[in-house]
Formats: C-alpha cells, structure tokens, sequence
C-alpha cells in the first residue's frame, strides 16, 4: 500500500499549506488584490473605448494571473525556508515527488482561486459577454492553470532559495511559458468571439502537449532540484 | 580528494592555441572567399551577404544550445561536475551567439522587410531561446553552492531545450492564424557552398571558445577547491 | 538604395566581429587572471603543510 502512504504524505504538505496561507490571510488577499489592480491598470492602458476592452479583456486576465501568481509561487516555499521546515520535510522518510505534489496541490487551489477572482472582475471591467461554448473555456482556463502552476512551483523551489528571488523566478519563468499564455490567450480571444475559424481545439491540444510533457518533466527533475 | 586532483588536472596544450589559430584563419577565408565570389541576388542584390554571417550564427546557437541539453541531461544522470561546466560554457558561447544572431536578423531584416523586427516563428522564437538563457546564465551567477548551481542550471537548461520546438509551434500557429506567413525565398544553389564553409569556420570558433571558457571555469573552481582545502587543513 | 545596402552589409560584418573579438579577448583575460589566481593559490597551500 505505497501509493496510500503516498497519497497521505501529498495531502498532509498540502493540507500544511493552505492552513499556512489560511491562518495568514494577508499573503493570498494581498495578492488577489494586485491581481485586480493590474487588470484596472490595464484596463486604463487599454480603455476606454468598448471593443478595444473585449479584444484585450484575454490578455488583460491572464497577463494579471501571472505578475499576480509569481509572488504566490516564491511565498510558499519561502514560508518554509523562514521557519526552517525544508530540512525536516526532506529527512521524513518516503518519496520526494509527494512534496512537489503536496506543493503543487496547494499552490492550484491557490492559483486557482485568483483566476476565479481575475475572471470574475475581468468579465465585469472588460465587457465581455459570456460565449455559449463557456465549459470549452473553462477547460482551456484549467488546462493553461496547470502549466502555469506546475512551472511556477518547480521554478520557485529554486529561485526561492537565492540571493534574488523577486528578479529571478520571473526571469526564469516568463519565457518558458510563452507557449501556455499564447495558447491560453488566442484561445481564450477566438471561443469569445465564437470561434469562427475553429482553432481553439489546436490551442486545447498544445495545451494538453505542453502540460503532459512539463508534469512529467518537473515530476523526474525534482528530486534532484530540492536536494541540492 | 580525487575530484581535486581531477580539478586541477586543467590541461594548457598548445595544441588548443593552434586549433584557435586555425579557427580565425578559417573564419576569414571562408568570409572572403564567399564575400568576393558570390554574385548580387536577383531580389535581394548584395544585401544577401549578410546571411553569410548570419545563417551560421543562428546554426552555432542551436548547436551550442544542444550541447547544453546533452550535457546537463548527462549531469542529472551522472552527476560529474566537467558536465555541468562544459554545459555552462556552451550557455554563454550559445546566448552570446544568440545576441548576435538576432541583431545580424535585425540588420537583415531592415532593407529585406522594411522593419527591424517581424513576429516571425523563427525570430520568435530565437529571442524567447535568448530570454531563457539569460535567466540560465542569471540562475548560476546568483547560486554560489557549486553542487546546487549544477543541479538547479542542469534541470533549467534542460526544460529550456524541451520547451524550444513547443514555443515555435505556438508562435506560428499564433501568426498562421492571423495572417499568411511570407515564406522564406529558397536558397540559391550558388549560396549554399558558401554558407556550409562559413558554418563550419563558425563552428570551428564555437569549439575554440567553448573550450577556452570550460578550461577557465575548471581554473576557477579548482582554486575554490585548494582554498577550501586550505581552509580545513587549519593554519 | 544600392549605397544603403553597403551600409547594413558593413554593419553586420563589422558587428560580427566586434562580437568574436570581444569574446575572445574577454574570455582570455579572465583566463589569464584565473590562472595567476590559481598558480598563487596553489603555491600558498604547498608551503601551508
């Protein structure tokens, strides 16, 4: 029964997590709250006219999703390196891909939420009218959540540990995700706009590639990356 | 002890000055011969001479970038410290000759398109290659624990290679779907003997300096190691 | 728009090898300077013992 014992150790770390981030309200509100500041920012950058908005609402919310979603990465496992918890979490016996998965399960509840709000506020400041195809959307909304949250965790449990945190992580982060945020991004434009020339299924598909290559990628490279 | 004894081992043969020599020697002939003997394009007229420079830049920068992938793969595998330096020289020849591949693109792009710089899949995506070697060469400058910077640039040099084919996919779906992308005029046959001759004296050139900076990052930390030693030994 | 092409072909050989140049120049300094560092840091620990 390994993958039981497994499976406990993966929902303990995230459990520890967002008790961490529960107890603390201020990390994830704060950051909520810059999420909704850029998308207004963006929207005075972007504005005032009604179909410029919608045209840009995409970009708008993802752009926020990701300035807002860097500082949460390097929260959770600065957290851990405050209190000098990494150590011990390392020593406990059992495999070490259960402590990325714990992380990342606490991390996409995390980031998950946030889009949630972006969405929801984006939806409003932008004018957008929700399209008929809204589950194809949410679909390609979750899917580009993984990359970003599987790539902002593994990434920060590096950049976490530098000298530079706050240049480092997006430095590193920003351009290995150009394939999700344009995925995510035209896909987002083209199922808002009907999907005339029916390419959001391609968007979909690369999507999927990219989540299944990085989750199996980040799932061999971890061990090596949170021992050293 | 041995990974010191193996450290210091830092060879200084002549036979790398000669090969470096031989490199520059190659370079010019191969620039003059192709500068001087290939005839004004129908299109483009002499304006094509800079691919002589540019095509093989943009060739060594994905060699060297593959050299980065094998060998930080072979580090994780392994787990010799030679593989994580050759791989870190091979980054700062490859991002070097990246730099230099978009602004000779830059250059070419000007009078061959009209502007300095065109959302094209290819351009795309050697300047996303560039920002992700910039962070490689960022991570190593800010972790000082030689064994953490080797794991830690290992795995981010070996995601950026993954990543390289799926950004390019995405850049030109991102650009087919919009609008029709201009191919690129094929090659004159004439042009091709000249571009191979300059790839390799590029190439050539990448060997020499990705062995002269692998040579100094061995100098570098087989110092580190005698002032560790030092240090222990107690005085 | 012929003379003008002269000028970018220029600039891009010119800048070319401004590139290479540079390169190798830096590169053999700091090699230069890591071997003196290495030769007086291996001199001081033969005497330490």
């Amino acid at each position: 029964m390994a993958w039981r014992e497994d499976w406990r150790r993966v929902r303990v770390i995230a459990w520890k997590d967002i008790t961490t981030e529960r107890r603390s309200k201020a990390g994830f509100n704060s950051v909520a709250a810059l999420a909704v500041t850029i998308l207004v920012l963006f929207g005075f950058a972007l504005g005032p006219e009604a179909q410029a908005l919608r045209d840009a609402a995409a970009g708008a919310v993802w752009l926020a999703a990701l300035f807002a979603g860097v500082l949460a990465f390097n929260r959770s496992f600065q957290v851990e390196l405050e209190s000098g918890a990494i150590e011990p979490l390392l020593l406990y016996p059992g495999s070490r891909w259960t402590i990325l998965a714990g992380k990342l399960l606490a991390n996409a509840l995390f980031v998950g939420l946030m889009l949630a709000i972006v969405v929801i506020v984006g939806v409003t400041l932008f004018q957008v009218t929700i399209p008929k195809a809204w589950p194809s959307l949410l679909g390609l909304f979750a899917l580009g959540a993984v990359g970003l949250v599987v790539l902002g965790t593994f990434y920060a449990a590096m950049s976490s540990r530098t000298r530079a945190r706050e240049v480092l992580l997006p430095l590193l982060l920003f351009p290995m995700l150009v394939p999700v945020l344009l995925a995510a991004i035209s896909g987002s434009k083209a199922l808002l706009t009907g999907d005339l020339m029916h390419e959001a299924g391609a968007w979909i598909r690369l999507l999927v590639a990219y989540d299944i290559v990085f989750v199996s990628a980040t799932l061999l490279a971890f061990e090596h990356v949170i021992e050293a | 002890m041995n990974e010191t004894a193996d450290t210091m081992n830092v060879p200084r043969s002549r036979a790398w000055t000669l090969f470096g020599v031989f490199a520059f020697v190659a370079l010019i002939a191969a620039q003059v011969h192709a500068v001087l003997t290939s005839p004004a394009d129908r299109d483009m007229g002499h304006l094509q001479k800079i691919l002589y420079v540019h095509v093989p830049a943009a060739w060594i920068m994905s060699l060297a970038f593959l050299v980065v992938f094998v060998f930080s793969i072979r580090y994780m595998w392994r787990g010799q410290e030679k593989d994580d330096l050759l791989a870190a020289a091979a980054a700062e020849v490859g991002a070097t000759f990246n730099g230099l591949t978009l602004v000779l693109g830059m250059i070419w792009g000007k009078p061959a398109w009209g502007a300095w710089w065109v959302w094209d899949p290819r351009v795309t995506t050697t300047l996303v290659l560039f920002m992700i070697f910039v962070g490689y060469l960022a991570l190593r400058s800010f972790v000082d624990d030689p064994e953490r910077r080797a794991q830690w640039s290992a795995a981010v040099g070996a995601f950026g290679a993954i990543n390289v084919p799926i950004v390019y996919m995405s850049v030109r779906w991102w650009r087919t779907l919009h609008q029709i992308q201009s191919s690129p005029s094929t090659m004159d046959s004439a042009y091709v003997l000249g571009l191979r001759t300059n790839a390799i004296a590029f190439m050539l050139i990448m060997i020499y300096f990705i062995r002269r900076r692998y040579e100094l990052a061995r100098l570098r930390r087989a110092t580190e190691l005698i002032a560790d030693a030092a240090a222990l030994g107690g005085t | 728009m012929t003379d003008q092409n002269w000028a970018f072909i220029g600039a891009a050989y010119a800048i070319t090898w401004g590139v290479i140049l540079g390169y190798l120049i830096r590169v053999h300094r700091a090699l230069a300077q890591a071997r003196a560092e290495f030769e007086s840091a291996s001199k001081h620990t033969e005497r330490a013992p």
